[in-house]
């Protein structure tokens, strides 16, 4: 395996590019990857986020707005002239008020982006779309490809169904190209707090596994995933296309708190507790029918919908996005765990 | 109680009744039409005004589909149905929908080079035409604005003919089907309600019927039928069918365009008595923008729904016209026949998904309207943020809730379904109700899903496609 | 009509013009009488309850007896009311007159 992608017929990167959810987990790490533009338009929801993301290169411009906000999303575009790359990451996942935020944020949000960049002529706009408008797969051993059908799983995955269609039907007739780039489970620095949660939860041993967990999930390092975005942008291919992007190979659910764990003790912090912690399927999809119901009532309740996730197999494969963007995944889990947690202790989390 | 007895009796004289009653009368059958509403002469009354409200409206206005929040529709009932009451535009159903509906509904012969045969009869029989000349002030606005945001816009057409003078008549069912029907020999019986149909096995006999008399008597009717088409509406179809025994399938999965709307002040005045043709189709299928009636109630209407005082806007209404954005709906109603009472209960249930895309609906009308020059937006929002500059079309997001949004429709479909997939439908793919060999629905019911765009152009091609296969197998 | 339904429509119709007034009043009645029966029921239902306590209101001295503005109050009140059905009773009477005295006032005046 070579560091470089493979080469496929591309065009230049783009001098000025705009970024949305500049200041979430993807956001930090796409920013910083194209740190060296010319211009770099970024939109984050508040205040206190604008300064660190500043920071990173002067050529950086944060406006602070929300993207549901037509006067916010115009003067991100403002002075942004033809031929720009929007970058469009801006998503709720974990909604803190009602599962509203899902539709307002992922959809409301597209339209109003993908509208300036229209208007302000664009080059291209790639968006950051997810596995749960496909639901799950129907067994651990098969994996979604870029011909795999919509099945929305609950609110989050209607919202992104949605939003895809919007960017679709943008590039089918002829707003602008449209490249869509689907990420699993993504991984890496800078991640919010619920990740520490995660971590510290495993290193104590109280993760729950769930049934025999042979269940696959595709994870992305978020270098890999960057990577992704990046030969989206510029690939001759693409433009009317969605990719899977993700890690070379789905892993196990065992196998990824097995990695943890191994990642964990490597980077210093001893492991606790029972190397794994058995939950039975049924209890699962018990978490799965409430998450349901309570999604129905407009309610997302997290720990219902991570616990009722767990049970499935979600897994896909790259080869497309391999051919055609010359995408190559460089990272792979133990070596990204790795990563995240040392990047963690940087940042005076002891985890 | 006196007894009639015909070889078709349709049931409903709106668009699919009106059209069905002159194919068939056409054909040389015997038609009966019995319709519950009055004859309501087509040039007796203003159109949109109170008194049509009174004289044309079942309930005589709006009723309430319960839910949360309640929507209001609206339904026609007289000779002619809806098509006496509504804006007249007139939209082919798109073909990408009709090629969904194919799959999943399995219905059979509906490719679009017929559905497309069937729409080019309908428009010769009415006469379809956009607006001669230029716009008025309420639609040109729309067009002002999506010229100027660079948003997908268009001029629809009407089932209107014109003069020499470019004086338009709306071509409704009372002025062309139903004169049409009774010319071939069709009988048409107004004030006559069909309480229930009468079933012997899988074959419908017959209906019985109260009939007002003018002079205020009802009187008790039996018509015996060889085939019954019934042809209500979306409401008063499956409630029908309902009071009749025929549950399944039957009434649920009624679909609506769920609308929120502006009331927009612009520093000129605007026209009243019509509703604007152009429509913006950037977000279509999700979102259709486009302009309502806004006579002086109307405005005043549109004007309250805010609970701000509004009486300095209602004196400058002549420069104030009502919009709407409506949304294709995820959720669904129901429609339940009662027990012992006339009217059914109507249900509809708007998906938090649908919630969003009426705020998305509204920012973008704001958006539009506001590029059109218009100075002042009062959404259909109790507690809207009344807005005058775009940095304030934000806060709507969060204004529009269940609690405090007014939302209405104006169309209402699909509460029987046609096509192969009995467990999604309450009749085949051309209206026959399952488990009976003599009954058919040839109306809005039937369409599978909301058309995204005014329905009666669907609804006549299907009429008429339907009584083609009805023509061809008798 | 009930005789609360009556004050309501009376209270909220602005204009002195009596014929308005009555014009007002009759295509409110005719709604009402041709509402859907289990829509009739449930207004019916509230306005014996409101007038109920409207009337205890009135004993009790909390509002004036007779006091059109004080009703209008009450009813805008309801509009906002955290209770689905009391917003909505408010609403359909507000809605009907408004729509009413907009429409059936002589053109040019109101």
């Amino acid at each position: 395996m070579t560091d470089s992608p493979t080469e496929v017929p591309s065009g230049p990167a783009a001098a000025t590019v705009v970024v949305t959810g500049a200041s979430g987990w993807l956001g930090q790490n796409l920013v910083r990857a194209l740190a060296g533009r010319e211009r770099i338009r970024c939109l984050v929801p508040s205040d206190d986020q604008a300064s660190p993301l500043a920071l990173i290169a002067p050529a950086i411009e944060v406006v602070v707005g929300d993207v549901r906000d037509p006067a916010t999303v115009d003067r991100l575009f403002e002075g942004v002239g033809a031929e720009a790359a929007v970058f469009h990451a801006a998503a709720v996942i974990h909604p803190t008020r009602s599962t509203r935020e899902f539709f307002d944020v992922n959809v409301g949000g597209t339209q109003n982006v993908l509208d300036r960049a229209r208007r302000s002529g664009a080059g291209r706009f790639v968006h950051v779309s997810s596995n749960s408008p496909f639901g799950v797969n129907a067994s651990p051993d098969e994996v979604f490809t870029e011909d795999s059908p919509y099945d929305p799983y609950l609110g989050y995955g209607r919202s992104k169904y949605e939003a895809e269609q919007l960017v679709q039907q943008a590039d089918d007739r002829g707003d602008l190209p449209t490249v869509m780039v689907r990420a699993p489970w993504f991984y890496g620095p800078y991640q919010p707090a619920r990740q520490s949660q995660f971590f510290r939860t495993i290193r104590r041993g109280r993760f729950p596994l769930i049934g025999d967990g042979t269940q696959r999930r595709s994870m992305a390092y978020t270098d890999n995933l960057v990577q992704g975005l990046l030969r989206a942008e510029v690939a001759d291919k693409a433009p009317g296309n969605a990719y899977w992007v993700a890690d070379a190979r789905p892993y196990e659910l065992r196998e990824i708190l097995a990695t943890v764990r191994q990642a964990l003790e490597a980077e210093g912090l001893p492991t606790s507790g029972p190397e794994r912690l058995s939950l039975p399927r049924a209890a699962a999809r018990l978490a799965e029918r409430l998450d349901t119901l309570a999604q129905s009532r407009g309610r997302y309740v997290q720990p219902l919908h991570v616990l009722g996730e767990l049970n499935h197999t979600i897994a896909c494969d790259i080869s497309r996005a391999r051919a055609e963007l010359g995408y190559e995944p460089t990272v792979e889990l133990e070596e990204g765990m790795r990563a995240s947690i040392r990047w963690c202790l940087d940042h005076g989390d002891q985890l | 109680m006196a007894d009639l007895a015909t070889d078709v009796l349709v049931v409903g004289s709106g668009a699919g009744g009106a059209i069905t009653a002159a194919a068939l009368a056409r054909a040389g059958r015997t038609v009966t039409v019995v319709e519950e509403g009055p004859w309501v002469p087509a040039d007796a009354m203003e159109p949109f005004s109170l008194e049509e409200m009174v004289a044309k409206y079942r309930h005589r206005g709006p009723a309430g589909a319960l839910g949360n929040p309640a929507i209001a529709y609206v339904e026609g009932r007289c000779v002619g149905g809806s098509t006496e009451i509504n804006s007249g535009l007139y939209h082919r159903l798109p073909e990408y929908l009709a090629a969904e509906w194919r799959s999943t509904y399995a219905i059979e012969e509906f490719s679009p080079e017929a559905l497309g045969g069937y729409a080019d009869r309908v428009e010769a029989e009415l006469s379809v035409a956009p607006l001669p000349g230029a716009p008025p002030p309420s639609s040109a606005a729309l067009e002002r604005g999506a010229t100027k945001l660079g948003w997908r816009n268009v001029d629809f057409a009407r089932v209107f003919s014109y003069d020499a003078q470019g004086r338009g008549t709306k071509q409704t069912m009372s002025r062309t089907m139903i004169p049409r029907a009774v010319a071939s020999g069709a009988t048409v019986i107004p004030e006559c309600r069909v309480v229930r149909l009468l079933r012997r096995g899988d074959r419908i006999v017959g209906a019985r019927c109260r009939r007002t008399h003018p002079g205020g008597g009802v009187e008790r009717l039996t018509i015996k039928a060889e085939h019954v088409f019934v042809c209500g509406g979306a409401i008063h179809s499956p409630a029908l069918l309902q009071r009749s025994g025929i549950w399944r399938n039957i009434g649920n999965g009624l679909k609506m365009h769920p609308t929120i709307k502006i009331a927009a002040r612009f520093p000129h005045p605007v026209d009243h008595g019509d509703v604007p043709t152009h429509r913006i189709t950037e977000f279509s299928p999700f979102v259709a923008i486009g302009g309502s009636i806004s006579r002086k109630g109307d405005v005043a209407l549109a004007l309250a729904d805010t609970g701000a005082p509004f009486a300095d806007a209602l004196a400058d209404w002549e420069n104030i016209s009502v919009y709407y954005a409506a949304i294709r709906s995820d959720g669904s109603g129901r429609v339940a026949a009662l027990r012992g009472v006339r009217s059914p209960l109507v249900t509809y249930s708007l998906s938090e998904g649908d919630m969003s895309r009426l705020a998305r609906g509204l920012v973008h009308l704001g958006e539009l309207l506001l590029a059109a020059g218009a100075t002042e937006l009062h959404p259909s929002v109790a507690g809207g943020t009344i807005v005058r500059r775009p940095e304030e079309l934000g806060s709507w997001w969060d204004q529009v809730t269940r609690a405090r949004a007014t939302i209405m429709t104006v169309h209402l479909t699909s509460s029987v379904r046609m096509g192969e997939n009995r467990a999604r439908t309450g009749a085949d793919s051309f209206g026959r109700v399952w488990g009976y060999s003599n009954l058919r629905v040839n109306d809005a019911s039937l369409i599978p899903d909301a058309p995204g765009v005014n329905p009666q152009a669907a609804i006549m091609a299907l009429a008429t496609r339907n009584c083609d296969h009805f023509l061809a197998g008798s | 009509m009930l005789w609360f339904e009556r004050e309501v429509v009376g209270a909220l119709t602005e204009s002195p013009d009596q014929p308005l007034r009555s014009s007002v009043e009759a295509f409110v009645d005719g709604y009402l009488r041709d509402m859907p029966e289990h829509l009739r029921a449930g207004v019916a239902g509230e306005s014996v309850l409101l007038g109920t306590y409207v009337a205890a209101l009135r004993r009790t001295g909390r509002i004036p007896a007779g006091d059109a503005a004080a009703l209008t109050t009450l009813v805008d009140k309801w509009e906002t009311s955290r209770i689905g059905v009391l917003r909505s009773y408010a609403k359909v009477m507000k809605s009907m007159v408004l729509l009413a005295e907009n429409e059936l006032a002589p053109a040019g005046g109101a």
